[in-house]
Order: C-alpha cells, then structure tokens, then sequence
C-alpha cells in the first residue's frame, strides 16, 4: 500500500510567529476536537501505521515538525506546546529536561504527582506512559509539544497504530493497551475541564522560569 | 569554498539521521535559509545554512547517519580554495559574532609533505573557540580524543608549540579518516595506507560481501553502540593492558550482606549488593595504591594523580553499554553508594541517566557475574588507568587450615596500564581488595 497524504501539522504555526515577532516565550494548551494520527518529522508511514485502517476510516494524518513516533489524537488527549527564543540551533538536551521539568511540575501542582520522564521523550507514572514530547529546532527558536493522555479511546491507538519499530525499555513489549495510561483512568483526576484549567494556569506562572533556566549554561547554546 | 561542519546540538547528542535536503547539488542556496533536517534521539532539527552560494557537494543522503563534526555541505561562497578550511572553522558552530575568527597566519601553511586530502577535525564547540582565541588553525592540531577528536589540551599543545613541532607526525592530524568514510575505494586506499604507514605489519583490507555466502542483515552502526566502539578501540590503542587476577573468599560477607539485605527490607539500603561492597573496598584501596587512581597525559609526559574517588560502575541496558559513575566513594557509606548504584542503574536502564552522571570517573567495575563466567579479561575506561571484573560468585572446594571445605569464592580480574603501574603494584592492590572483601569487618571500618 502506498503512503498516504499527509497535511503539515499547523495548529501551533501561530504561537510560533508569535514567538519570533516578539522574542518572548510562549504557550498553549488545547484538546483535538476530532480524531487524527500525527506522525514524526521523519516517520516512516509503513512501519508506524496501519495505513488501511486510516484510510478506511477516513482519518486525517498529519506531519509534526517534530520527531519521534506516531500519535493518535482524540479528545481525550490534551495538547501542550511551547515556543521559547533561544539562540543559535543548539541546546536541545538542556532544554528538553527543563521543559520536561517544567510540565511534570505542573502537573504536580494540580495534583498529579510523580510524573518521571522515561524512555528518551515518554512521560510516565510507574510503568504507564501517560504523555509524549517532540522537540523540533531551528534557528533561535525552539518548539516543544507534549501530547498528555487524559481519557483517550486507546481502541483508537490499537486500531491505527502496530507496535512502533523502536520502543523504551520499560515498556517491554507491551501492546498499547498495557503500556499506556490515562489520568482518569488511573483515577489520578475527576474532572476534565477543571483539571485542564488548573494545568493552563500552573504552566502559565512557571514558564519564564523554565524558559530562564533554558537560555543559561547547557549544552551548547551557541 | 566552505565546508560546513554539523554543529553541536546538545548534550549527548553525537549524530543525527538526515530526514531531508532543502538543497541540491549544483543548485544556490541563500545565507540563513533552511538547509536540512536531521533528527536525533532527542529532537529534529532544521539546520539553516550559515553561507550563501552555490552548492558544490551534499555529504550524505536523506536516512544516513551524519555524526557532529563531519562535513556535510560543502557550499562554493566565491572565497577560493585556500580559504575553505578556516571559513569552516569559523562558522560551523553558529559562533557568537562577537568571538573573532581565527585568522591562518601567512607563515603557517600546512606542511607540503602532508599527504591526503586535508579535512576539517572534529572538536567540540568550546574547543573550536579555544582555538580561535589563541589563533590556532584547529585542522592542523593533531587530535587525541575519542574518535579523532581534538581536546583542548591538544590546542594548547599545539599553540605553545607551534605547527612546526607536532607531538607526532603531522600527516596524523589531517589524515584522519573517520571509519565510517571508509567506503569509497579513494578514502579507503587513503585510510589504509596511512595506517599500514604508521603501523608495521597492520594489514587492513575491505570487508567480503559476506551476502555471497548466505544471508546476511546490515545495521548501521548507531549512537551509543558507536561511541562504545570508538572508545574502545582508543583504550585498546593507547594503553598497554595487563591483567592480574585472584579470588576473593566472600562467604562471611555475602552472609552479612544477606542478612542485612533482609533487615533494611523497605528503606535505605535495601537494593545492598555485592557491587557496593567491592566499591568500597576499592576506594580504600586506591586510597593505598594511588596510581590506580590516575590517568597518563603522553604528551605532557606526566601522572596526573586524582585525589578524589568517583567509581563507575558498567551497566547493560537495553540500548548498549554505559558506565554511570558514583562520587566521593571515598565520603559515602556502604548503605549510600548502594542506594547511588540501584536509582543510577534503574535511570541508564530506562535512559534517562544524564551525561554528567557518566563523567568524571576514576576507576570503573564491570560485575559480569549475574550474567554467570569464571574470568573476563576487560578493557580499560581511557583515560583511567585501571577497571575491575568481577566474575560470578560460585561455591568451590578451598583448602582453610589442611581441610577442605565449601567457600563462596568471587573470581577478580584487574586489568591496568602498564605504563603507569607494574604487576607487583597489581598483586597488591588486588590481595588487598581480597582480604577486605573475605573479611566484612575489615570493610565495616571504611564506612
């Protein structure tokens, strides 16, 4: 079968210009109204998708600036992206762990507590993932977004995703439905609209201290 | 010409995969528009090109792997040939405008006699703006890192001595031939001469097309199975192994270790292995025997002796071999470096170890024994001068007192360089490390 048409991943084109115009950090949170796939910036339609089912399905599939493996996206998944203005093309480990920081933290503070950052992007309570990161950098800008899994149909996930051709070690062979989480799910929230709320405003007070960490001594922040 | 360079991106990040070319060869490209897209383990990157001009040559293909200081466009900028190598030197890091570029002084050409294609080296960001701060051409100084790579102390080397007095032949320096490059015939022929040239009897020829034989699979050599390799190979290259091995009589400890295991069920001290044990007696005896605890500079001709003592410790995970090391054995208790050893063991595990948990160690144990074998002969972590094998702990037959009875006996190999220690040196670091380890009070008095 051959590969289907992908649309470039736009909603956060916004936030980014805005970046750049003004040279401030910036952020959004925001829930997909529908469901789509959106595969990595070097994904590989024929070993992360089941290209069939999506095209029977009729779902829309998009490609993210980022890399990393292919998402389902529902309404059970909240978005989070983040735009910081920092020079050069470099630093992009310091900056994934401050940001990775600064999220788990929020999440902290609306009562999720001991989030980890496991496998190279996962993040993970105990052996359940129950979110992702992509990075994408390019020149003094960097654009972090995080897929958090709130209360996804992970039929979904099964349905249009085969076991992806590289996973972290602690998910161990496990299929979908073993290895990833979900907020409600696991009991660790009540309330969507609250929890997504409280989650805005945690990650809107301590994000020019994540972003202010970031553009410090790293890793080659040239 | 400009050659450029693949920058730093980050921490830990050694190469990248080209996703996609914005350029092609023979077409122009305009100064800060996109390049290419790599993508590492961590992040894609859209590369934008540092110069305008015509492309003359791309360097790799969309799905090869580029590793940071290769040269991955090279981009005809209307400045000549003979500006090419210093242009290189001066962009491919996305320098701060503020740093001055190194300028070649006339009188500092690079030698005629110098065979091979001349090739910008690999180095890192902080080392290349060494460089430029004290004037040197970073392509003629002749690397001593890793995979080729210069160090800082080789630009001071270099720069206190002056091109006309390299620490070894010069052809060394620019002749560097990554072995990844090693495909073509021309770079192959270029490779191996100069390797046969520099090595008597050193024979290097092609691999066969093995898929004539049956079938085979190809797997590109990648990220830390790489670094693995080039570390090895230097260690292997620079350093004169010498193993010294014994037996350590562990019953009463592995006893006390049990039990305490048993008692401390639940909190600090619960994951005590037999690692930490052996960590510690090795702290105490690095303490007795310095040189085991130091690193040879050859080009200074000097011991740098480490007053400190931060142990790593060999850990398989599921994406290769990595050593994360535990600091200030010397300061922690048995029970705390158990603790260190199991939470930065579970993290290089799951990858999430940081890099500068794997730094800075002075001495490294490799505990094959859970994996069972009797004896493993292991290469030194270069640039230590020494690295402890432990074997798997067996019940034997020993003689104690005329009689024999059954021991659990844990088989040590100790392998060092020759350069800075002798086998007496060994037989008594290693009795040493025997006798606390047989006897765990002895072992209790460090903590």
């Amino acid at each position: 079968m051959e590969d289907l048409p992908t649309r470039p991943y736009g909603l956060d084109d916004q936030l980014l210009r805005g970046v750049r115009e003004e040279r401030a950090p910036r952020f959004r949170l925001y829930r997909w109204e529908g469901v789509a796939v959106v595969i990595g910036r070097g994904g590989k339609q024929q070993l992360e998708l089941d290209r069939a089912a999506l095209a029977a399905d009729r779902v829309p599939l998009y490609r993210r600036p980022g890399g990393g493996c292919a998402v389902v996206l529902d309404p059970g998944n909240l978005v989070v992206s983040v735009g910081l203005p920092l020079p050069g093309i470099g630093g992009i480990t310091s900056a994934f762990t401050h940001l990775s920081d600064w999220f788990r933290a929020a999440l902290a503070d609306c009562g999720v507590p001991g989030v980890r950052q496991r496998g190279v992007s996962d993040l993970a309570l105990d052996d359940r993932k129950l979110g992702g990161s992509c990075i994408h950098r390019s020149r003094d800008l960097l654009y972090y977004s995080t897929t958090l899994l709130v209360d996804p149909d992970l039929d979904l996930v099964a349905r249009y995703l085969p076991h992806p051709p590289r996973e972290p070690e602690y998910r161990a062979g496990r299929p979908h439905g073993e290895f990833m989480g979900s907020l409600r799910g696991m009991g660790l929230i009540d309330d969507r609209a609250a929890f997504a709320s409280s989650l805005k405003a945690a990650c809107a007070e301590s994000l020019p201290a994540a972003w202010e960490r970031s553009r410090g001594p790293g890793d080659g922040n040239h | 010409m400009f050659e450029f360079i693949l920058p730093d991106l980050g921490e830990g990040i050694a190469e990248g995969e080209i996703l996609k070319w914005y350029v092609d060869e023979g077409g122009d490209v305009i100064e800060d528009a996109p390049l290419m897209d790599v993508e590492t383990d961590k992040a894609a990157v859209t590369i934008p090109s540092p110069r305008g001009g015509h492309v003359h040559a791309l360097k790799g293909k969309v799905g090869d792997i580029v590793n940071v200081g290769d040269v991955v466009v090279v981009i005809d900028d209307g400045s000549g040939e003979a500006a090419a190598a210093e242009e290189a030197v001066a962009h491919d890091t996305f320098a701060h405008p503020d740093e001055p570029a190194a300028a070649a002084p006339a009188a500092e050409a690079p030698p005629a006699a110098q065979p091979g294609v001349r090739r910008p080296v690999p180095a890192a960001p902080a080392t290349r703006r060494l460089a430029r701060k004290l004037k040197v051409d970073i392509n003629l100084v002749t690397p001593s890192g890793p995979g080729g790579r210069v160090t800082p102390e080789d630009v001071h080397r270099f720069a206190g001595q002056g091109p006309s007095a390299p620490a070894v032949p010069a052809a060394a320096a620019t002749d560097h031939v990554p072995a990844r490059a090693v495909a073509g015939d021309t770079a192959f022929a270029e490779f191996a001469a100069h390797a046969s040239a520099t090595i008597p009897f050193l024979e290097i020829e092609p691999l066969p097309d093995f898929a004539v034989e049956g079938p085979v699979e190809v797997e590109k050599l990648r990220s830390i199975r790489r670094k693995v390799a080039r570390k090895m190979v230097t260690s292997m290259a620079l350093v004169p192994h010498v193993a010294h091995m014994d037996e350590a009589d562990v019953t009463d400890l592995d006893a006390f270790r049990r039990k305490e295991k048993e008692r401390r069920a639940g909190g600090a001290g619960e994951k005590l292995t037999l690692l930490s044990f052996v960590i510690k007696a090795v702290t105490a005896g690095l303490k007795e025997a310095p040189s085991f605890n130091a690193s040879l500079d050859p080009f200074r001709e000097e011991i740098v002796y480490k007053k400190y003592y931060n142990i790593g410790f060999a850990a398989d995970t599921g994406r290769g071999l990595v050593v994360p090391v535990v600091n200030g054995t010397d300061t922690k208790s048995i029970v705390q470096i158990a603790d260190h050893v199991y939470d930065k063991a579970v993290r290089a595990r799951e990858g999430t170890l940081p890099a500068d948990e794997m730094r800075g160690g002075t001495f490294t144990i490799t505990n094959i024994g859970p994996l069972g074998g009797t004896a493993l002969m292991p290469t030194i972590n270069y640039p230590e001068v020494a690295i402890l094998a432990m074997g798997k702990v067996q019940k034997k037959p020993v003689v104690r007192d005329g009689e024999i009875v059954i021991r659990k006996m844990l088989p040590l190999t100790l392998a060092f360089d020759h350069r800075i220690a002798d086998g007496a040196d060994a037989a008594r670091f290693v009795a040493e490390l025997v006798r606390q380890l047989s006897d765990p009070n002895l072992l209790l008095l460090e903590t």
